[in-house]
């Protein structure tokens, strides 16, 4: 298992917030649905690669919303995943969440077994904040694509990853994807 | 060798006669089928079966028991002579199927059509007689050959009543008399199998010999009316030919390279050559270049994404490093913010590490890459216009090169239509030398073969010396032949001192002649004896000094003897009771002398044979009844 080498960053802090902004609204019905999404919409937004052949055979609309993309990052990753038993998983964002929690910028809420994780006001600002960054502008594009497009649930996401992507091998568990 | 007929069964009929060892007479009138029976017998032992007489049409098969040497054996011969037809043999408890023998023997033909062992064939080997062909013409070593058979043997054994007064052993027949006479030197060791073999390779080698002869008169006859010579000749014509064609190529070589300086081709090939090597240089140095820039447009975006990453840490740190904790993230209640100073953690009050990087040190990084990607970037440009410089080169090279390659294309063809005439000259000299050299290398295998074919000519003269040298020593070392001969005489001559038989002078008088094989008497030949008894007396007396010398050295003849109606033979003008009884007596003798089997049928018998009879036939008692 390679799950100590992933520390809490300020960076894995900050997507984290771009996430949870871009899937919620403050004081809404609007949530982020439950840790294992959270893992696999970032996965999405890490591989760039993978989520271009998602689009290109999702439908006609998200073949064309590709050309929001960076080009010059389709052959890139950003920061590794890691394979977990239902698909990825990266365990810093266990305290990044709890960090956005602790300084007020998200709000959680429970339903059933779920937990669910919603922006706050002060969340909006400083996401709005990180956006004006152009390389920030880039996560927030590729983060809504993934929205518009591919907001299915958590097994929803992954079973798409494994059809477009050759080397996805879930019996791998613990190896880096 | 000990032959009996112990009993013969005719199928057909309700006859069956039993023969003892020793003398057998069958008496009876004529046509009663006395010389039926005889010839009955003879089949038994593998005569032919063609030509039966009309009186034993009756008889379907005839079934025979028979003792050759210490051996006992039943025969079952039917008396057709269809292929179909096969002989059984049964011998101790074994049951043999044999060919019926009755056609004539043609070995190659037998050999071909029938698997199974002719019945004669069985015979011979059982006498342990060999398996030989003879010379059908005996002055002629290498004439047709026949075989030995078992009948021929048999000639021996056999005094038909036709034959009694007028012939021995069917003398004046030329083929039978031809084997009769193999026969004799077979039995007294004048011929042998051996000699049989060389005979035969004798005529192989003839045959060879003439088959070489008519080649070479053949080609010789070709030669005759063509100019060619001998083989030394044309071997000589075929090297002279062959020097001129190499001569050709030398001097059509020689003219080509130093036409091909004259038009100046060697310049242009040079010019050509070094381009080459320049077009090269310059092709490898654009490979150079372009595995450059991909490698260092790699590193340009490695750069890329580490600003990237700079950037966005800056960014996160600006946004949220200046965030207070205002909920406890265990319990979800606030946290009073005096907790603890900027040193320390809010939440488990430890000292906080602040040796991570500074926003100033993370921007000094980020100038330094940005001064690296511009970098990167010059060197792509510069190399971007190197490899454009290099390209413009290589077109250059390239064009340079096909005007030259096209230069040479039409020198080259100038040359070829000034030098078309030479060229084809010698071309055409060259295809007609080529076309003689066949044909005389033709000529020369053919004279070859021709010395060849008289090479083997000789060395078959050779062999054929061989051959007849070694027949004709055979031929003249039968010393022992001589001596059996003699005894033949000597037991002959004994004989008919005891037949008593008018004018008849002394032992010395009887005499086998050395080339015909056959008696004389006081210097009479066989045909030129008068008298009628005297024939007979003479056949008998022959017959059984025959059989009589044999069985006293151990020879392989059959030991059996059919006499057919000896007492008839002597006429009704020469017919003397007491000499037909000193026949008998003789017979009776003969058979106490020697283990043997005499078969007499006779119309009349002196009264003294009586107790030797063994079936006495009748008008009314026929042997096949009506």
């Amino acid at each position: 298992m390679k799950a100590e080498f992933f520390e809490p960053s300020v960076e894995g802090k900050a997507r984290a917030l771009v996430l949870i902004r871009t899937f919620s609204e403050p004081a809404s019905d609007q949530f982020l649905d439950g840790w294992a999404k959270l893992f696999r919409i970032d996965f999405l937004v890490r591989y760039p690669g993978v989520l271009k052949s998602i689009l290109e055979n999702r439908s006609r609309v998200a073949m064309f919303a590709i050309r929001k993309l960076e080009e010059s990052q389709m052959d890139t990753i950003e920061e590794r995943m890691l394979m977990h038993k239902w698909g990825p998983w990266d365990p810093s964002h266990y305290a990044h969440v709890g960090w956005l929690y602790s300084t007020g910028l998200i709000t959680s809420a429970r339903k059933g077994n779920m937990t669910r994780f919603q922006v706050s006001e002060t969340g909006v600002d400083v996401a709005e904040r990180l956006r004006e960054n152009e390389d920030w502008g880039h996560v927030f594009a590729r983060a809504e694509l993934v929205r518009a497009h591919v907001n299915l649930s958590a097994r929803g996401i992954t079973e798409l990853i494994e059809e477009n992507m050759p080397r996805f091998d879930r019996s791998r568990v613990g190896e880096y994807i | 060798m000990r032959t009996r007929v112990n009993r013969i069964e005719l199928f057909g009929t309700t006859r069956r006669v039993t023969f003892g060892p020793g003398l057998n007479i069958v008496v009876g009138p004529i046509s009663t089928g006395k010389t039926s029976l005889l010839e009955l017998c003879r089949i038994a032992f593998g005569a032919s079966v063609h030509d039966l007489p009309p009186e034993i049409a009756a008889i379907s098969a005839i079934h025979a028991d028979l003792t050759v040497g210490e051996i006992q054996f039943d025969v079952l011969r039917p008396l057709t002579d269809t292929r179909k037809e096969f002989v059984t043999v049964r011998l101790g408890g074994n049951t043999l199927s044999l060919t019926n023998d009755a056609s004539s023997f043609r070995p190659e033909i037998s050999r071909a059509s029938s698997r199974k062992e002719r019945y004669s064939e069985w015979l011979l080997s059982m006498f342990g007689l060999p398996k030989i062909s003879v010379p059908k013409a005996p002055t002629k070593d290498d004439s047709e050959p026949t075989p030995v058979s078992i009948r021929d043997y048999f000639m021996y054994c056999d005094l038909p009543k036709e034959e009694i007064r007028t012939q021995v052993f069917s003398h004046k027949d030329t083929y039978k008399n031809n084997k009769r006479k193999y026969v004799f030197e077979l039995l007294y060791g004048l011929y042998s199998a051996e000699m049989a073999n060389e005979q035969a390779r004798l005529r192989d080698v003839r045959a060879i010999r003439a088959q070489s002869e008519i080649h070479v008169r053949a080609v010789d006859a070709v030669l005759r009316e063509s100019p060619w010579g001998h083989a030394a000749a044309i071997a000589k014509e075929v090297a002279a030919i062959e020097r001129e064609l190499q001569l050709l190529d030398e001097a059509r070589a020689g003219v080509a390279e130093a036409s091909m300086r004259n038009y100046g081709v060697e310049g242009l090939r040079n010019e050509i050559r070094e381009l080459d090597e320049k077009l090269e240089v310059v092709e490898r140095a654009i490979r150079e270049l372009k595995a450059d820039r991909t490698r260092k447009k790699r590193l340009l975006a490695q750069i890329n994404v580490q600003v990237t990453k700079l950037s966005r840490a800056m960014t996160a740190r600006m946004a949220l490093g200046q965030l207070k904790f205002i909920l406890c993230p265990a319990c979800g209640k606030p946290v009073a913010e005096d907790r603890v100073d900027v040193k320390h953690c809010v939440l488990c009050t430890q000292a906080i590490d602040l040796s991570e990087p500074s926003l100033e040190e993370l921007a000094t990084e980020q100038s330094r890459l940005a001064h690296q990607i511009d970098e990167t970037e010059e060197i792509l440009e510069q190399r971007a216009v190197e490899l454009a410089s290099a390209e413009v080169d290589l077109a250059e090279l390239v064009a340079s090169r096909e005007a030259l390659g096209q230069r040479l294309d039409t020198v080259l063809s100038h040359y070829v239509s000034d030098r078309a005439q030479s060229i084809a000259d010698i071309a055409s000299r060259e295809a007609t030398l080529r076309e003689r050299l066949e044909q005389k290398r033709k000529i020369f295998e053919f004279v070859s073969n021709r010395q060849s074919a008289e090479d083997q000519i000789r060395a078959l003269l050779e062999e054929e010396d061989e051959l007849l040298a070694a027949i004709r020593a055979f031929r003249r070392n039968t010393g022992d032949a001589e001596i059996r001969i003699t005894m033949l005489e000597r037991e002959m001559s004994r004989i008919l001192l005891r037949l008593n038989p008018p004018g008849f002078i002394d032992a010395s008088s009887v005499t086998i002649n050395r080339k015909t094989y056959l008696p004389e008497v006081g210097g009479r030949t066989f045909a030129s004896l008068q008298s009628e008894g005297l024939t007979v007396e003479v056949n008998i007396a022959h017959a059984l000094a025959h059989h009589i010398v044999e069985s006293k050295l151990g020879g392989k003849l059959p030991s059996i003897l059919f006499v057919d109606s000896p007492s008839g033979a002597f006429g009704r003008d020469g017919y003397d009771p007491r000499r037909v009884e000193a026949i008998y007596r003789e017979l009776r003798a003969a058979v106490e002398a020697i283990d043997f089997q005499i078969i007499v049928v006779d119309t009349s018998i002196p009264r003294s044979m009586e107790e030797s009879v063994v079936l006495r036939l009748s008008e009314t008692e026929r042997l096949v009844p009506d």
